[in-house]
């Protein structure tokens, strides 16, 4: 593909893009949600990941009140843009509407001792100063072939240092832990990938999951508090990436039954 | 008649005396009883002043060992000294009948001294037979224990050792539990000694589709076909998870039945005799487990004996202040299977995520399970907070029947705040927030409108490959230009060798241009071999040329064609000729053949 072909596939996906986007807006601010979630979806499939795109999108299901799929949008919003605080405030008001409140899982124990300053950072802007260490590191080698400084050792030192945590920062932002909303009722988690299993315990629609594992339709799942057991997929949303779109069908065939 | 009486009377006296220090001797078993097979020890005792050869003659019947350990003892008593000597042997009786040691007879003090026979009753027991055990390593899952008791000597190495699994039910409902019991069964004789092959690791049958919860080991003795025997049971029990038919899997065991042999007695002095190995392996065992009956909407998934306790930790609380209502289900079942009850709706009040504890206990052939559901109420309203009665549905395997437990109803008293009225915030924990009270806006912040450029964002972009790549790229390709410069300037005749190539092209290419070509192709020849060779340029001649291509070992033929040019381009230079185009063409074609040929040589290796 050469480069002008490419550059106007850009620029035109660019704005055909937008027209979706603000289309779907529109109905929206009208109060036709049905219309602004297929709109937003469809730049999901298409897969346009923007925090804006996710956080519009979140607030028309939580419009039509569909809180589980709302909370896994509000979800992926706040993973590209930690910083998006009317997100963050509308997925508080949407856990709020859920039956068991349950807090997100928190993230891998070396997670939060050697990347808690990276919270706050997008996964874009994680990638660019993980980047930036990464040019400066080799910047820095190249001036040492033509003069020496003191310290010249320490200061390459602590500069792989800083690749070495940006880098992982920004691995970490663009590959989180595989979060899962459930999106039904009710869902039940089993002790096995069988409907058969015994039931262990249920979720209920906007609860939040760690996906520990896939096995044909089924995936092993972690609450927040330790608790783990096998549910069916299409009653839970992954948060991604990537960003699969919510199948409302699906969810609403899901076994819902709460029996052991 | 005086001296009579005395005399008589010193006679009884020393009779007496006599009689005192008369020998005795005793013939006694420890114990006292022996039984069949069972070793024990004879005991002779003589006591006396001077105790003759003593020993125990052959009895039929009887396995003494030979010799007895003895003891002797000395006293000495108003001047006299007295000796007891004690011979102890150990002996065994293997035949199933009556033994009698006879009368013993031996010499105290010149007197002969008998024992009173002593008989012996080993006509109860199991006999051993005297031959090798027959059979060799067959698989075995041990004898019918419906069999007659066995009365003769053919003890076969399969009854010495043998495995069994069982269950105790093969039918029933999903996470009733199964009690799986692994005995192992090795026969008490002291002529057999049992065990397991050297170097095998005992592991459990597979026990896929069951919960399976470790129960306490059980020792004991067994009898089984009039064979005594020792039992170690292993005990597992088994919650099934799912429906259908389940295997336990068979289980394997390698067992060592070795021979003692017979003439070796106790512990220290057995000596070992032949040994037989078997491998056994217990049948599979199916367990069908029924699906549970038509299940009532509210059937909490626990499958058990149980029973149901509740409680509140307050009965009068403020607005905001969390209580607490606690469940307790007890019983014995799956500890991991107890489900959560389903608390109804209350209203006026936020209940959070129960707190589980649970603890369990095997006993004897189950489990007791103790499963504690803490629940944190806030409530949100004052008045009368009623929290309704709880119905908890489990499956009773007793019954086989579903069950109902009720906790009761209770309603709690709940007061404004100190410091007035105010909208409370409970979070997941069931903590309550109180005089900052924050108004929650229920309502969503606005969508957004302008969001930028949106793109699509399949692939990894472009740029982050080439920004990743490009820095170490560009620094290798510097390193490597940076390091060479580095090596030049410390190596003059490596610099020299390395340019010169590039150096006699250079100055080639200026040739037909120059005043006095032939000089300068002649220069440019002797300089590319003075750089090649690290040598001083100026003032080589022909000679030292050729003197140097020797040296280095260049082949003659190119050390010639070099030398046929050089010496061509003075001729021409002394006979102060001037040469055609082609001519200077002719010769510049030579030297250049001759610079690239040489300088090929040199990167092969041909000249040193």
């Amino acid at each position: 593909m050469n480069v002008l072909a490419c550059v106007t596939a850009l620029l035109l996906g660019s704005t055909a893009y937008n027209q979706t986007f603000d289309a779907a807006t529109i109905a929206y601010n009208q109060g036709d949600y049905a219309a602004a979630v297929s709109g937003y979806e469809q730049l999901v499939r298409e897969g346009v990941a923007d925090p804006a795109v996710f956080y519009n999108l979140a607030n028309a299901y939580y419009r039509q009140g569909r809180v589980g799929p709302a909370v896994a949008n509000y979800e992926r919003a706040l993973q590209l843009d930690p910083g998006l605080s009317s997100a963050r405030r509308n997925l508080d008001v949407a856990i709020r509407q859920t039956q068991d409140k349950l807090a997100r899982p928190l993230a891998p124990g070396w997670h939060q001792a050697w990347l808690f300053w990276s919270a706050s950072l997008a996964p874009k802007t994680a990638t660019r100063v993980a980047l930036g260490c990464w040019w400066l590191f080799f910047a820095f080698l190249a001036v040492l072939q033509f003069k020496r400084f003191p310290y010249a050792r320490a200061t390459a030192l602590l500069l792989g240092l800083a690749v070495v945590l940006t880098g992982l920062s920004a691995w970490a932002k663009n590959h989180p832990p595989r979060l899962a909303v459930a999106v039904a009722d009710t869902v039940a988690v089993r002790h096995g990938a069988s409907e058969a299993d015994t039931l262990r315990f249920e979720l209920h629609e906007g609860d939040r999951v760690v996906v520990e594992a896939a096995y044909s339709d089924w995936l092993r799942v972690r609450t927040v508090d330790g608790e783990r057991g096998w549910a069916q997929a299409n009653a839970l949303l992954l948060v991604g990436p990537p960003y699969p779109a919510f199948d409302p069908a699906a969810a609403s065939l899901t076994a819902v039954s709460t029996d052991g | 008649m005086g001296r009579l009486r005395f005399a008589s009377l010193l006679t009884l006296l020393l009779l007496a005396a006599a009689g005192a220090y008369a020998g005795t001797l005793t013939v006694t078993t420890v114990p006292k009883n022996p039984r069949l097979n069972q070793a024990f020890s004879i005991l002779i005792t003589a006591s006396g002043g001077k105790v003759g050869d003593l020993a125990l003659p052959e009895i039929p019947g009887l396995r003494v060992q030979h010799p007895p350990s003895t003891m002797n003892s000395f006293q000495y008593v108003n001047g006299e000294v007295s000796s007891k000597r004690e011979l102890s042997y150990r002996a065994i009786a293997t035949a199933r009948e009556r033994i009698e040691i006879p009368a013993l007879e031996v010499s105290i003090d010149g007197q002969l001294t008998q024992s009173a026979p002593v008989i012996l009753d080993f006509t109860q027991g199991t006999p051993v037979s005297s031959a090798p055990p027959q059979g060799h390593s067959a698989p075995n899952v041990g004898t019918d224990p419906d069999a007659p008791p066995r009365d003769d000597d053919a003890l076969t190495v399969e009854d010495c050792l043998f495995i069994e699994s069982k269950v105790d039910k093969a039918d029933v409902y999903q996470g009733e539990p199964v009690l799986l019991t692994l005995s192992t069964w090795r026969i008490i004789h002291r002529e057999v000694a049992t065990g397991a092959q050297r170097g095998f690791n005992a592991s459990l049958p597979t026990t896929e589709g069951f919960y399976v919860v470790n129960l306490d080991p059980v020792r004991g003795q067994s009898e089984r076909n009039g064979i005594p025997y020792e039992v170690q049971e292993t005990r597992l029990l088994l919650f099934p998870t799912g429906m259908g038919e389940h295997v336990i899997g068979g289980w394997a065991f390698q067992g060592l039945v070795q021979q003692q042999d017979p003439q070796g007695f106790g512990f220290f002095s057995a000596r070992s005799g032949r040994a037989f190995e078997l491998n056994m392996r217990t049948e599979p065992i199916t367990v069908n487990v029924r699906p549970l009956p038509e299940r009532p909407t509210n059937f909490s998934g626990t499958v058990g004996v149980f029973t149901l306790k509740s409680s509140i930790s307050r009965d009068n609380v403020y607005q905001g202040t969390p209580f607490h209502l606690d469940i307790r289900i007890i019983g014995e079942g799956n500890p991991d299977a107890v489900g959560a009850p389903k608390l109804p709706e209350i209203a006026g009040a936020y209940v959070g995520l129960p707190e589980v504890t649970s603890d369990s206990q095997t006993h004897a052939d189950t489990v007791h399970v103790t499963k504690w559901f803490r629940y944190a109420i806030t409530p949100s309203i004052t008045g009368d907070l009623a929290i309704p009665a709880l119905d908890y549905v489990y499956f009773d395997t007793q019954e086989a029947a579903y069950t109902t437990l009720t906790a009761p109803a209770y309603t709690v008293r709940v007061t404004p705040p100190p410091g007035g009225s105010a909208r409370v915030v409970a979070d997941a924990l069931g903590a309550a927030q109180s005089a900052s009270i924050q108004v929650l806006h229920e309502d969503l912040e606005q969508a957004i409108l302008a969001p930028g450029p949106l793109r699509s964002a399949r692939g990894l972009p472009l740029g982050v490959a080439v920004s990743v790549a490009a820095p170490p790229v560009a620094y290798l390709g510097l390193a490597l230009v940076m390091g060479r410069q580095r090596r030049f300037a410390g190596n003059r005749a490596l610099a020299r060798s390395h340019f010169a190539k590039a150096k006699a092209h250079k100055r080639l290419s200026a040739i037909p241009q120059a005043a006095q070509p032939a000089e300068a192709l002649s220069r440019t020849l002797i300089d590319f071999v003075a750089d090649k060779f690290d040598r001083p340029a100026g003032g080589l001649t022909a000679q030292d040329i050729e003197h140097v291509l020797h040296e280095h070992e260049i082949e003659e033929d190119l050390t010639q064609s070099i030398l046929k040019t050089i010496r061509a381009c003075e001729r021409v230079r002394y006979a102060s000729q001037s040469l055609s185009q082609e001519e200077v063409r002719a010769l510049l074609d030579a030297t250049e053949l001759n610079l690239d040929r040489l300088d090929a040589a040199l990167k092969k290796g041909g000249g040193r």
